[in-house]
Parts: C-alpha cells; structure tokens; sequence
C-alpha cells in the first residue's frame, strides 16, 4: 500500500485583529503542527470534540481554507504550491462531503444540475453523456433516477447525503474529505449511509480523511485513528489498537465517555473536568494539562513530543517519554 | 407500589398544515413514578418531543392540539386546567430542559436575571434572596465563580455551561418531574458525560422524576428505568432498561440496536434497516413499520396491531405476539 497523503507540521492560523487599524492581536490555532500520512485505499479516521480543528485539518488539506504553513503532499505533488488554475484542475482528484448537505446543495438548483456541475467544468463530455453519467451515479449512491428533476428540500437528510456523495463521486476522485457526513442523520439512515461509503470506497479504491466526534462511528469505518485536541494530534493508532491500549488520558477520558447501549456494563467514568481551553490562549506546555489526572511539572512546562511509542502507534504526551 | 406522580392515557396530538392535519401523536399511554428515569426513544419524526411539548402545554397555538386523551399529575387533568393553575405547576412541579441551551435562554438578559424570574414568580422571594440563590444553585451544578457567571449574558458561556445553567433553572424549585428533552445531543462526549453525572446526582439528591427524550440508545442503558421506543407516533415497545436491551421483541428496536456502530466490538458490515420513515401524510394501512420490516407478514399492511402485553410490563406492538397468532 503505497502513501496518497502526506501531511507535514500542517499549520492554519486565524488572526484576532483589533482596534481602528485592524492590526493583528493574536491568533487562534487552529491547526497547530499536525503530521500524518494516509495510504492509498485507506480509511483515515480523525476524531475529536467540536473546536479541536478536525475540520479545519480537513479544509486545509483541500485549500478550501489556504494553510499558514506547512506541506501536503499528494501523490508527491505538493498542494499548497499549486497556482489557483492548476489547483482547479487537481481538485477533480480529491473531493468532499460535507456535514449538512441542506445547507451545502444548492436549494434553487435541480439535483440533475448540481450533479452535473462538475463534470461541465472538468471534462468535455457531450450533453448527453452527461445525461448518462447523472443517471449513473444516482443508481451508484441508490437514488432512483426519476429524483433527477427535484430539488434539495424535497428529500430527506439520508438521500440528501446521497446526493452529496454522488456530486463527489461525479469526478472520478482518488481522496474524499468526510467532514462529519453522517452526525445529522438518524441512527437507522447512518448505517445506510455508512455502508453506501465503505461500498463505494471498495468499488473505486478511494481514499477518506473521514472526520466524525462520534468514535463508534470512527472506529467502524476507519482503519487508522488519530485523536486531535486543541489543534493538535494527542495520539494515533491503528482503530483496533486504539481502543485496546489508548495511552494519552485524553483518548482515555474521551472513550470512556461514550455511552454504551448495554445497561449491565458499569464502568469507571474518566469525567473530565471544565471545558476544552481557549484556543487563542491555549494552555503552556501540553495543552491537556489542566484537565489532565497525571498532570506533572514539565506538562506545564514542555510541549510534548508526538512520537511513536510501539510500532504504528503514536503518542503526545510526557507519561511516555 | 411507588407513587405515581404523572400519567398519560391516550394522548393524541394533531398539527393543522396545508395539507390537513396530522397525526403527530397516537394514543400515547404511559405513567411515572417518583424518583423514576423513563427514557423515551425514537427517530427524527417519531413524536417523542411532541409527547413532551403536550404535556408541557407548549405546542404552538393554533398549529398544534391536543384532540384525545388525559394527562393526570397529581391525580388532576393538566388538559381541562385552567391556564392560571397551570403557570403555577409549569416550571415549578415540572419543569423542562430543552435540547439547545444556546436558544432556550433569552440572549439580553443576564444569567443570573433570568434564574431569579423563576424564584421570584414561583417561591415569591424578593430580588436579593433569588440573586442569592440563583449563585447558590449554579454552585450546585458545578458551576466555578457563581458570582461572576451571574452577571454573564449566555453568549459568555460555553455550550456545555448553558446546559447547567439550564439544569439549574429547571432545579431551581425542586420540581416532583423533570422533563428533559435531548438535554445532551447538541453537547460534546466528554461534556455529555458530566451533564448526565449531573443529572443523576440531582435525582438521587431530591428523588426527583426525570422523563429523558432522546435519540441516543447508549444515554438511555445509562440512566434510565424504564424505556419507551417510539415510531410514527406510535409506542411500539415498553420495558425496562435490562429487559428492552437483552430481549428486544420489536422488530424496529431489535433493528435500531443491531444497526448502531458500537466502540466494543469489530464487525465489518452494519446491519442496516432498509427506507426511510414513511411521510406523515402517506402512512401505511395497517402497522407503520411494515414497509421496512424483516419479519413482514401479510397481515401486517391491512391490521393495526395493538400494544400487546408480554408480561412484567414489558409490551409489544406487533402482530408477531398477538395471542393466537403465536
């Protein structure tokens, strides 16, 4: 398995800016030095509570939004050095799906349009090859090809997730970017849902960042986990080892905090105290440490190294050193 | 017997549209007792928070309508209450958290003015006393610097703030029931768990009656008694926590829980629970799961199955356990 994706000391930074001359006052880190690599026909998995810079991570990658600084390298091509015209034309190789498609369709346009969009932008295919490759891509995400000629709001979430899927589909990508594409979806559509992603993935050999807070969806889908906090990734695994020996507290506290659906199993809750910090005034040091239960003097001091601890698995914290 | 502090008979609750009215709700029975958690879950749709929005009297006029049923607290109807009695039970004998803190609290007012009403309107304290104990109530949530929070405006806090403060509010009169409606789903993991430690610890502090709505299976084999599973407005199972969660006798439960992706085990596939929730205003003849069900029998798309009892309170509404049918 070859490497599609490669991330280095990935940064995105927004500025606070203040006063009259709007000068710069500080900076919200997002995404604050963040290095992974995705191998082909893998499932990706990034994981964290809201804030913590998943889909910043995941824009990033894409230049949705333009990193600060830092690498991404795709296929060995390096992303963020593309001129705008050639990173329209990449684009066609990495897509996304986004969280709410209600709010990411277009609501005047017909779902025949919108899925033709991209390929009148990209390719030359004749109309009614078009035509043909629409209908073709609504059999593939399940739609029944007589929806063509409705609009976003007539359907409901999951087949608006469908769509959404096809349009990212339409290109033929080898990358998908999954920001949360199932967290607004029923329990009985997600699975539907799920299992359309990890069908097609199959069928096409793509590739996901799939970007989720919901670790049990994380860990059915993905084949490798990294765990982010505070624009940073605190660990990265493989998903089973993940949830065998998590190492950072902070995996710890956040698995043990889901609620399992079986009323016999009593568990010692790790329950976190206070809120996730500031991201414009992160904590010194790991920026865990002030929710940390084993919090020593160099957490404070000393931002801890991400490094591998066994083979694959990968860990920022100083209970490791 | 525990003291049964509310009950519902038959509730049935319409909304007025376009296109006529709807059904949202069909003949919903169920009780609660006294220092009871009984979770009611569902889909999108499936009218878990109109159940609750009926029994709060907080549909909105003149689109939805409770047309049958009774809703007994304390023995009186709360649906044939005059609307002057009832301010006095709302918010005092049972109060209500909603799903979004951010939108549930006024944004002009500040947090500490708003817990005051409450106090104020219903325990007719003065304005020191019910700033006084609006601190001392925030303090009981676990809330750091009171004194401070109470001078925020509710843009200051954090989701997971808000929901505490709206816990607090609901708290603030020791209410006998508490309705909780998706309290947690708008909240991150790690915060969900402190909110729902929190709830516990306050019903086990003045034994009160929690009714939790939500979506979520793995909050309700956390805290609940007792669990309703609701589909299309209807309550198609009931029992308690360990008998629903071992023994599933509906086919959309037993398919609700084998379709969620769980952090304990491995498994390649999910099962799946094929369509959607058939639309309010093109719902199937007979039982409104039939369309999607596994265990489809003829008779299921012409007969309206009952509530049928298994025992032990556990009950079923499927054609699979009517008697003589077995």
């Amino acid at each position: 398995m070859g490497t599609l994706l490669e991330v280095n000391h990935l940064k995105k930074y927004f500025p606070i800016k203040k006063g009259l001359l709007r000068r710069q006052a500080g900076a919200v880190k997002a995404v604050d030095d963040v290095s992974f690599s995705v191998g082909e026909c893998e499932t990706f998995g990034v994981v964290g509570e809201s804030g913590c810079g998943k889909s910043t991570t995941g824009r990033s990658i894409l230049r949705l939004l333009e990193p600060t600084s830092g690498e991404v390298k795709f296929d060995g091509v390096d992303v963020c050095k593309l001129s705008p015209e050639e990173m329209r034309k990449f684009r066609k190789h990495m897509q996304i799906v986004f969280q709410d498609p209600m709010s990411s369709l277009d609501p005047r346009w017909t779902v025949d349009k919108i899925l033709a969009e991209p390929l009148k932008l990209h390719t030359d295919m004749t109309a009614a090859q078009v035509d043909d490759r629409v209908k073709e891509l609504m059999e593939e995400v399940g739609l029944p090809s007589y929806h063509a000629y409705k609009y976003p709001h007539e359907f409901s979430g999951g087949q608006r997730q469908r769509i959404g899927i096809a349009k990212a589909l339409s290109l033929n990508p080898r990358f998908i970017v999954c920001d949360e594409p199932v967290s607004a979806l029923d329990v009985s559509i997600q699975s539907q849902v799920l299992n359309l992603m990890k069908d097609l993935q199959e069928k096409y050999k793509l590739t996901y960042l799939f970007i989720s807070h919901d670790l049990s969806v994380v860990k059915y889908i993905s084949d490798r986990i990294a765990v982010m906090y505070l624009g940073r990734i605190v660990e990265l695994a493989k998903a089973d080892e993940l949830f065998a020996h998590m190492l950072h507290p902070y995996t710890q506290a956040l698995i043990s905090a889901i609620p399992l659906p079986d009323p016999h199993i009593k568990r010692d809750r790790i329950v976190l105290s206070g809120d996730v910090p500031n991201p414009s005034a992160p904590p010194s040091g790991c920026t865990f440490h002030e929710r940390c239960a084993h919090c020593k003097q160099i957490c404070k001091e000393a931002r801890p190294e991400f490094k591998e601890v066994f083979p694959g698995h990968y860990v920022a914290c100083h209970l490791y050193d | 017997m525990a003291e049964r502090l509310l009950e519902v008979k038959g509730l049935c609750t319409e909304f007025k549209t376009l296109n006529g009215s709807v059904r949202a709700v069909n003949g919903v029975d169920f009780y609660l007792n006294k220092g009871e958690t009984l979770g009611i879950v569902g889909e999108s749709g499936c009218g878990k928070s109109v159940t609750s929005l009926s029994i709060m009297q907080l549909l909105p006029k003149g689109i939805g309508k409770v047309v049958e049923g009774e809703i007994l607290f304390d023995g009186e109807d709360l649906l044939r209450m005059p609307e002057k009695k009832l301010l006095t039970i709302r918010g005092k004998d049972i109060s209500m958290i909603f799903q979004e803190p951010m939108t549930s609290l006024n944004p002009v007012f500040k947090i500490g003015k708003q817990l005051s009403e409450v106090l104020r309107y219903h325990m007719k304290m003065d304005k020191k006393q019910a700033w006084e104990k609006s601190i001392e109530l925030l303090k009981s949530v676990g809330i750091s610097r009171p004194e401070m929070i109470v001078n925020d405006y509710p843009h200051q806090l954090s989701g997971g703030m808000l929901q505490r403060v709206m816990i607090a509010m609901g708290l603030s009169c020791n209410p006998k029931v508490l309705i909780a409606d998706e309290p947690t789903t708008a909240l991150d993991v790690t915060i969900q768990a402190q909110i729902l430690e929190l709830m516990m610890e306050l019903k086990r502090n003045y034994d009160t009656a929690i009714l939790l709505i939500t979506h979520n299976l793995g909050v309700v084999a956390e805290v609940c008694d007792r669990v309703l599973v609701m589909y299309a407005g209807y309550v198609v199972e009931e029992a308690d926590v360990n008998t629903l969660f071992d023994h599933p006798c509906h086919p959309y439960t037993q398919g609700l829980l084998k379709c969620m992706p769980k952090v304990d085990e491995t498994r390649e596939r999910l099962d799946m629970i094929e369509g959607t929730v058939p639309s309010p205003y093109a719902m199937p003849q007979g039982c409104r799961f039939a369309p999607r069900c596994p265990k489809r029998m003829p008779q299921c798309d012409t007969e309206k199955p009952e509530l049928y009892d298994l025992g032990n309170g556990h009950k079923c509404r499927c054609l699979l356990y009517r008697e003589g049918d077995q």
